[in-house]
């Protein structure tokens, strides 16, 4: 436990950077995805829509991730928001079929 | 604002900006370079003959189509191109098809046409303007889509730096109009603010536009929930995205006598007000043969319209191209423009230029804030040598780039006209002479660091028009005697370049016999 307590800063940085990275990408992503589902009558305009917006969300998310108080909760916030855009990109596409 | 808020935004502003710096430093002074495409282009092609005279476009075709059907019979697209304002010249440009026995690939061809006498002159293989500007998100040696997502991936932590930026200034107007020199640290720091907030929309502007571009690469999955994975089903959803809004009409003209002459006709009298820019011939042979003309105008800051004539049935079709179809496709259209600057005249064009060197400028220094700051609170000697690697290939880079795209111009004149793949070995020169700048710095006392790669600069430069008048027959006398403005342009340019580096030069030189080079600029604990 000493290692962890001695590189506690460093292991905070790092998986706020992992967060920030990879989260940025999937949430960045949903969000797009779902931006293109949702604009059912020009799917092509709505994907375009999607990934021109996808990169501010990546920037809220990055900033969200080293603002946050712990890496816990920056983590926590990040996989709350993927999981709910998840479920209504799934819920879109159930209705959908 | 919170100031744990702003501390953390000032810890990411500062990370996020230099974990790509020298990436994004050279990207922005490539990108910015490019701007001059055509000027470039001018004067690495000296062999071109400017037209100065009024032409007759009739005549002009028939000479570009006597010289097409001799060298690129079997081509299936051919382009002839009319003198514009940015590049007073007349090509013929086709597709040469790769052939085995020969052992030719296919690449494309071109060849500028003397305008007096209608012949064809050679002109030397030259990666020119156009290879200089792709560098800034090709990267030449990595393959295409990695050097996307590189590119992308700079741009994005670029636009986060920017925007924590923003967060971090209290009074950002305020701190704009201080300028505290002399004080080390605050002097960069100054610098840094006054490169960054002047032409902050232009950042922010040419970041996210930059994104935009790559979009299809970096955010492909998006593509492939709707369209699948994949090439082919990409292309697919490209074709839709892309797709204008079109007008079409029959001409009066029966199918037999459609060419690139009764086109040409056809276009000047349906647009007699807009500029001929030049006239392609796609698909040559097959099924789907037609004709595009494309204009030297804009429309704010999008192009005119193109036009097509192609044969449907018994008639002969006219299609012209208007807006995007898609809303989220015309706000796309407009960034993309924007970034392009295409339609930007000669004055725009030098502000998008000053724009793009200001925000080098802003990764610059913000690179030496980064370097000073790890100095002033270095403690271990380890910390101490590593911050001294990075600030030398930091002086490597800084000056080292704009030295390597001299040295691209100087391998333009000094590599022999015969030597094979020319234009390949031009950017060879490009990154070994950058990879000779950091090497360099690497060595040499590190007090003199700045001032002789100022005074490399400087001579590299000023020298070009110099290199130019031994090596052609274009002299700052001449390009005035036969009024060629983008010759002498180019020339005068790296003359005030040059300057530019030896005043910076100079002022080194100075500040350092004072005793107060970007070395000891830190205040002293004391």
């Amino acid at each position: 436990m000493t290692f962890f307590r001695n590189n506690a800063v460093s292991i905070s940085i790092l998986i706020r950077v992992l967060v920030a990275l990879c989260g940025g990408f999937i949430l960045a992503n949903l969000v797009a995805i779902l931006i293109a589902y949702l604009s059912v009558d020009n799917k092509v305009d709505g994907i375009v829509a999607g990934m021109m917006v996808s990169f501010f969300v990546y920037t809220a998310v990055v900033i969200l991730v080293f603002s946050a108080k712990s890496a816990l909760s920056a983590s926590l916030y990040i996989a709350s928001f993927c999981l709910v855009i998840f479920a209504v990109i799934s819920y879109i596409d159930m209705v959908a079929t | 604002m919170k100031p744990r808020f702003r501390q953390s935004m000032n810890w990411l502003h500062t990370w996020t900006g230099f974990i790509f710096g020298w990436m994004l430093y050279f990207i922005f002074v490539t990108g910015s370079v490019g701007y001059f495409e055509n000027e470039i282009d001018r004067w690495m092609k000296p062999e071109m003959t400017i037209v100065n005279q009024v032409i007759d476009e009739q005549q002009v075709l028939k000479s570009a189509e006597y010289h097409l059907n001799i060298l690129a019979a079997d081509s299936p697209e051919w382009y002839i191109s009319f003198p514009a304002a940015r590049s007073p010249f007349i090509g013929i440009s086709w597709l040469q098809l790769a052939n085995s026995e020969t052992n030719t690939p296919r690449a494309w061809q071109e060849k500028n046409l003397n305008p007096s006498d209608g012949s064809a002159v050679d002109v030397r293989e030259t990666g020119g303007g156009r290879t200089l500007y792709r560098l800034h998100y090709n990267l030449h040696y990595v393959p295409k889509v990695v050097a996307y997502i590189l590119t992308s991936v700079a741009a994005m932590l670029m636009l986060i730096s920017l925007i924590t930026g923003v967060i971090i200034h209290k009074k950002i107007f305020i701190e704009f109009f201080t300028f505290r020199s002399k004080k080390g640290l605050r002097a960069w720091l100054d610098i840094h603010n006054i490169f960054s907030v002047l032409p902050l929309p232009f950042h922010l502007m040419i970041t996210y536009s930059g994104l935009l571009l790559l979009m299809g690469i970096s955010m492909s999955t998006v593509i492939d929930t709707t369209y699948g994975e994949g090439r082919k089903n990409h292309n697919q959803f490209y074709k839709t995205a892309h797709l204008d809004i079109k007008e079409r009409q029959f001409l009066e003209l029966p199918p037999s006598e459609l060419s690139l002459k009764s086109v040409l006709e056809d276009a000047g009298n349906r647009f007699k007000k807009q500029k001929l820019s030049y006239i392609g011939l796609k698909s040559r042979g097959t099924k789907g043969e037609h004709y595009d003309i494309w204009f030297d105008d804009f429309e704010g800051i999008k192009s005119v319209s193109s036009v097509e004539y192609r044969v449907k049935g018994q008639q002969v079709e006219i299609e012209v191209s208007r807006s995007k179809v898609g809303k989220a496709a015309s706000v796309y259209e407009f960034f993309e423009h924007l970034h392009e600057g295409l339609f930007a005249d000669i004055y725009l064009r030098w502000l998008y230029f000053i724009s793009g060197l200001l925000g080098s400028g802003m990764i610059a220094t913000g690179m030496v804030l980064w370097i000073l700051k790890r100095q002033k609170n270095a403690g271990k000697p380890n910390k101490i040598k590593f911050v001294e690697l990075i600030e030398r290939i930091n002086v490597g880079i800084i000056i080292g780039v704009p030295i390597a795209i001299a040295v691209y111009f100087w391998s333009n004149r000094l590599i022999p006209i015969s030597q094979v793949t020319r234009d390949e070995w031009e950017v060879h020169s490009l990154f070994i002479s950058l990879i000779a700048c950091i090497s360099f710095c690497l060595i040499r006392p590190k007090q003199n660091i700045w001032k002789e790669m100022l005074w490399l600069a400087a001579s590299v430069y000023m020298l070009l028009p110099v290199l130019n008048m031994f090596t052609t027959e274009h002299t700052l006398i001449s390009s005035i005697q036969k009024s060629d403005s983008l010759m002498l342009g180019f020339d005068l340019s790296m003359l005030f370049f040059g300057i530019c580096f030896a005043i910076s030069g100079i002022t080194v030189n100075k500040k350092s016999t004072k005793g107060i080079t970007t070395n000891n600029l830190v205040p002293s604990p004391n």
